[in-house]
């Protein structure tokens, strides 16, 4: 019996589509100027993908920033909301079931939830105002430094010495990376990057703390398919994080989750 | 180029490596305590008289990154507080074997809070410093540190008498009479020692034994007499508002062709204001001196003192521009920023606003405006 | 954004006597809301009549013994509270106040209700006022009360005690501190205080107190009665109008109303799922929130500690020393003592947690409060060891409506209650009740 997750994020809508335990189709696209059209394309993509038909799908879940205002565009039956933290957990305790902390890192927020051994939420806190500590500064350092984002990662491990950012501030480390740029002789790209990793990972690291020591950490979101940040974070731990593949779909595979919930309970009905 | 001041090495050397220094693995060794303190209205005296060493919680030099302090202390405060908490988290501070608090601020008492529920110490302890200067206040203070010489005396055999207090004001008192010898050579047209040197030994006297402080200050003073030491630059400058450790904050601001000659910080000059009336009884006198004796600083509620002592300071040591530098959510320097800047303008001298995070360096924005202040007073000077 | 969007004295008075007719007609309210507006309302008229009636006016801070104020016929100000009462009836004029305080060089990291007052207070909208009364007991924000006493010629006094108030020293200095108040106020007005004026004011104070007393036992009922338009109450005659008959009549009202509700079996909402304590202060920047938390997850409000008492709070020691018996309730009241140790206000939290029989706790972390961002973590932690209540800490301005978005606190408290619900500590609870 398929169902389906949407996450419906600011910056773009994941849809993940399964069938018992096996995932049958997942589509991304970038959030534009309607949201919902976005979000019925996702969801058209991911059904082509798994052979499927919009009446296949016998239940839905939806979450994320824009959840409120666009599922009922989706035109899905029997579509429930559930929270943005429970579907993260749920959804890194299904690829990870030993996570026991779990950091989500997105576009312009992130999360980390501590899990109790059943996947259950235990507590969570968010990034406080400032986006340093999430996708929105790589987003500018990619612009500024003219590096596509996926390559950072890859970059940044060719740093021999990384320069430290010490603002907790967007718009103050911009102004900290520039002088690096401007500076003569100017700090080398992986230099740079890896110093604006280190910074991150840093306040993420921070953010995690706040939910007491993690034993078995897991990072995902969309930032999480940065080797780089994945390093800086894992000096911090002092050993391996848990990363799943296609680490940013962590948060739809939850919501799936949720909806095969309903689904086996009997309690969507078209 | 004047060389580097020996005096000054050693003093460094002495308190290094930071906070655990081998002065302070020395004390220990010789099973005696150290003491924690966060803002100058705990008598070090009464520490001192007690056999321990008084030793100011801060940051140094280095800048410390926020790596899980703030799951302690969420990081809409001051970050004075969280760095001293996260370099407690990192274990720098380990060899405390208490921790005093005044109640200066608000910050000071979540700190000793924090310390108190998270990692408490064997000796902790809260004084109140009165927030208005007047004869209540003393005697307020008073009590309170007589309770505090009690409750001290507890971590010993004997009570600590007033004849060790009044030994330990008078240890007390050389050191801040050779401080402000110091200061008083700043005055000169071409002061003997920067601003980050000057700091480096206001540091140094907080966290070294008094007795050894003031040998060093006196060789100190001895050697810029006669190596005859000049620090030639065009602008002088003075630094207002939170406490500063990191001296690399004080010299990026001489990188410009300047001088710090004087400050207004209570790690700075009032740490070096006055003396103890050593006619009075000692514990009066301390509350007298600790109350009254100093100027007016930021807790105090009303700032016209503090106000006018900026403007005096920055008359007497004949400053060309007052950099005013505030951590960031500093609430009493926060409500003088208005009037400060004011009244300074009436006396003609230009101030520089800079929010800092504490111990951290400037960045780019603080170099371009600090950049373009000192091109303003250059200009104003020819 | 401009001049206009600022609330003056007589727009507040004239907008809170239509919210005050418009809430009558609002079905399925408790009927108290009515006298809750109108108390609100009758603080509001004082002011702005103050002066046509000759009447001193002061304008003071937190924590102050409002009864010798009542007791000597100045009318106050409550600082902080102008702010949450503007946001009742104009949400936007707080936002202007503080763009204003912003453009006079006043950071934006101290309290937003001093920078409230700043920037009302720079353009002459501020209630007229002749002096500043202030104390220790809150945080450092009241040295703004000199500064701005000494900025626009309004003479101040502020009282002191010790962070550390349960000593008989510090009790003694402190009742002190009320006599120089009153000397201060003397001086001032030209007119002697009264003291058995002043013995009756107290009289009435206490009453309150008594009066808060059993309308926590209602409000601990499981249903809870409460409803959230009328959990402002206790708070605001405490803080407001303390030592007059007016707020006694009100509580006396309120807890009337609660009683017969728990004798008929009436909760605030139909099913009860949640009930929430507030760690420091209720959501003053979004007056609908507890509104929606209830409809949406049927999560009550039982609990808010600045209105908490400790035990049995019997302050009144002896009818003849007001003064003495002023000074002792500091002790007593919580919400007082968020000026003291924080292990003090973290176990008192616990406490109510358990009288209130919380589920989870919120904690308003105010930008601007530093004092209250270095405690959260201590009371988020000993709630959750000692009695199993976790809490959501949500970044917001205490006052500034535009500091968070409303989608952002509703995807946190989402999450919240959904782990709440799932929580095992919940489910016992539940299971017991």
């Amino acid at each position: 019996m398929a169902v389906v997750g949407i996450d419906l994020g600011s910056q773009s809508t994941k849809v993940v589509i399964l069938d018992g335990d096996v995932i049958l189709g997942g589509a991304s696209l970038q959030t534009g100027e309607s949201a919902e059209t976005e979000a019925r394309m996702a969801v058209q993509e991911a059904l082509r993908q798994a052979g499927l038909k919009r009446e296949d799908l016998k239940a839905a879940v939806a979450t994320g920033t824009l959840a409120v205002p666009v599922t009922a565009a989706l035109n899905i039956a029997a579509l429930k909301q559930r929270s943005a933290a429970s579907c993260i957990a749920t959804g890194a305790y299904f690829r990870f079931p030993q996570a026991r902390t779990v950091l989500y890192v997105g576009a312009d927020s992130s999360m980390a939830i501590r899990l109790s051994a059943d996947g259950q939420v235990e507590d969570s806190v968010k990034n406080e105002r400032c986006a340093v500590s999430s996708g929105a500064l790589l987003d500018i350092v990619s612009r500024m430094l003219e590096v596509p984002v996926e390559e950072l990662g890859p970059m940044s491990l060719q740093a021999t010495a990384p320069e430290t950012v010490s603002s907790r501030c967007v718009v103050f480390a911009e102004g900290e990376i520039l002088s690096f740029i401007h500076r003569d002789p100017p700090v080398p790209v992986p230099d740079v990057i890896a110093g604006v990793h280190q910074s991150i990972a840093a306040g993420l690291w921070g953010m995690v703390q706040k939910l007491g020591v993690p034993s078995e950490l897991l990072l995902c979101g969309g930032v999480a398919r940065n080797a780089g940040i994945v390093k800086a974070i894992e000096a911090h731990l002092g050993k391996a994080l848990l990363v799943p593949a296609q680490p940013q779909y962590v948060r739809a595979l939850g919501a799936a989750v949720f909806a095969r919930q309903m689904e086996r309970e009997g309690v969507a009905s078209c | 180029m004047n060389a580097p001041l020996q005096t000054l090495n050693e003093m460094q050397r002495a308190t290094s490596p930071f906070p655990e220094s081998v002065t302070v693995k020395d004390w220990k060794a010789t099973g005696r305590k150290v003491i924690g303190w966060v803002n100058p209205y705990v008598p070090e005296e009464i520490i001192h008289a007690a056999g321990m060493l008084p030793f100011q919680v801060a940051g140094d030099n280095e800048p410390v990154q926020m790596q899980g302090a703030e799951a302690y202390i969420y990081s809409n405060t001051c970050s004075y507080i969280r760095t001293c908490w996260q370099l407690q988290l990192d274990g720098k501070y380990g060899f405390l074997d208490g921790l005093v608090s005044c109640s200066f601020c608000d910050q000071d008492k979540r700190l000793y809070s924090v310390w108190e529920y998270y990692k408490k110490l064997p000796y902790m302890d809260i004084l109140y410093a009165p927030r208005k200067r007047d004869e209540e206040a003393v005697h307020l203070y008073l009590g309170d540190l007589e309770d505090f010489r009690d409750r001290l005396s507890q971590c010993r055999l004997s009570r600590i008498p007033d004849r060790d207090v009044a030994n330990s004001i008078r240890v007390y008192n050389r050191g801040r009479e050779l401080m402000h010898r110091l200061y008083e050579l700043r005055k000169r047209d071409r002061p003997p020692v920067t601003g980050a040197e000057a700091l480096e030994v206001s540091k140094a006297a907080a966290r070294l034994p008094r007795e050894r402080f003031n040998e060093l200050m006196e060789q100190l003073l001895d050697e810029i007499q006669r190596t005859g030491r000049q620090i030639k630059k065009a602008r002088r400058l003075m630094v207002i508002g939170s406490d500063l450790h990191n001296t690399n904050q004080v010299a990026a601001l001489e990188t410009l062709d300047a001088v710090v000659v004087v400050d207004e910080m209570n790690c700075g000059i009032r740490y070096a204001w006055g003396q103890v009336d050593t006619q009075l009884p000692p514990m009066e006198a301390l509350a007298r001196y600790y109350v009254l004796g100093r100027p007016v600083d930021m807790h105090t509620w009303n700032s016209d003192g503090r106000l006018e002592f900026i403007g005096e300071m920055a008359e007497q040591y004949k400053v060309d521009g007052i950099i005013s530098e505030i951590v960031r959510f500093c609430t009493y320097n926060g409500w003088d920023k208005f009037d400060l800047k004011k009244q300074m303008a009436q006396r003609g001298i230009p101030i520089l606003e800079l929010d800092l995070e504490y111990g951290h360096p400037a960045g780019a924005q603080v170099k371009i405006r600090a950049e373009a202040f000192m091109e303003m007073l250059e200009s104003r000077a020819g | 954004m401009s001049d206009a969007s600022l609330i003056t004295t007589e727009e507040l008075a004239t907008r809170l006597k239509m919210a005050a007719e418009g809430i009558k007609k609002v079905p399925g309210l408790m009927k108290s809301s009515v006298g809750y507006m109108e108390l609100l309302q009758k603080y509001v008229e004082r002011i702005a009549t103050a002066k046509e009636k000759g009447k001193f006016v002061a304008t003071h801070g937190t924590q102050q013994p409002i009864e010798i104020y009542e007791a000597m016929d100045v009318v106050g100000v409550f600082n902080e509270f102008w702010g949450v009462v503007s946001d009742v009836v104009k949400l936007e004029s707080v936002p202007e106040a503080l763009s204003i305080s912003a453009s006079t060089g006043t950071p934006g990291e101290v309290c937003s209700f001093f920078r409230n007052m700043d920037g009302l207070l720079h353009v002459g909208k501020w209630p007229r006022t002749d002096f500043f009364l202030y104390a220790t007991s809150s945080c450092d924000n009241v040295k703004a009360f000199h500064t701005l006493g000494r900025r626009y010629g309004i003479a101040s006094f502020g009282m002191e005690r010790p962070h550390y108030p349960f000593t008989s020293r510090a009790l003694d200095f402190w009742k002190n501190e009320h006599k120089r108040l009153i000397a201060f106020l003397e001086e001032q007005t030209g007119k002697k205080l009264d003291y058995d004026r002043l013995k009756e004011t107290v009289r009435l104070s206490y009453r309150l107190t008594e009066i808060c007393l059993e309308i926590d036992k209602l409000v601990a009922h499981v249903p809870s009665p409460m409803s959230s338009e009328c959990f402002g109450g206790v708070l605001l005659a405490l803080r407001l109008m303390c030592g007059t008959q007016d707020a006694v009549d009100f509580l006396t009202g309120l807890r009337d109303e609660l009683q017969e509700r728990v004798d008929n079996g009436i909760g605030a909402v139909k099913e009860e799922r949640f009930r929430v304590m507030w760690s420091s202060f209720t959501p003053f920047f979004d007056p609908k929130l507890m509104g929606f938390m209830q409809q949406k997850y049927g999560a009550v409000s039982v609990c808010e500690m600045l209105a908490r008492w400790r035990g049995e709070s019997k302050w009144m020691l002896d009818p003849d020393d007001p003064l003495g018996n002023l000074a002792y309730r500091t002790q007593l009241a919580p919400g007082n003592c968020q000026y003291a140790p924080s292990i003090d206000w973290a176990e008192n939290s616990v406490a109510q947690a358990r009288i209130f029989t919380a589920d989870g706790a919120i904690f308003n972390n105010n930008w601007g409060c530093k004092q209250a961002a270095g405690l959260g973590p201590i009371v988020r932690d000993e709630l959750l060891r000692h009695c199993g209540v976790p809490t959501l800490t949500i970044a917001c301005d205490v006052i500034d409506n535009t500091f968070t978005s409303r989608a952002d606190i509703e995807a946190q408290l989402d999450g919240f209650f959904e782990m709440l619900e799932g929580s095992k500590a919940y489910q016992e609870r539940r299971a017991h009740a």
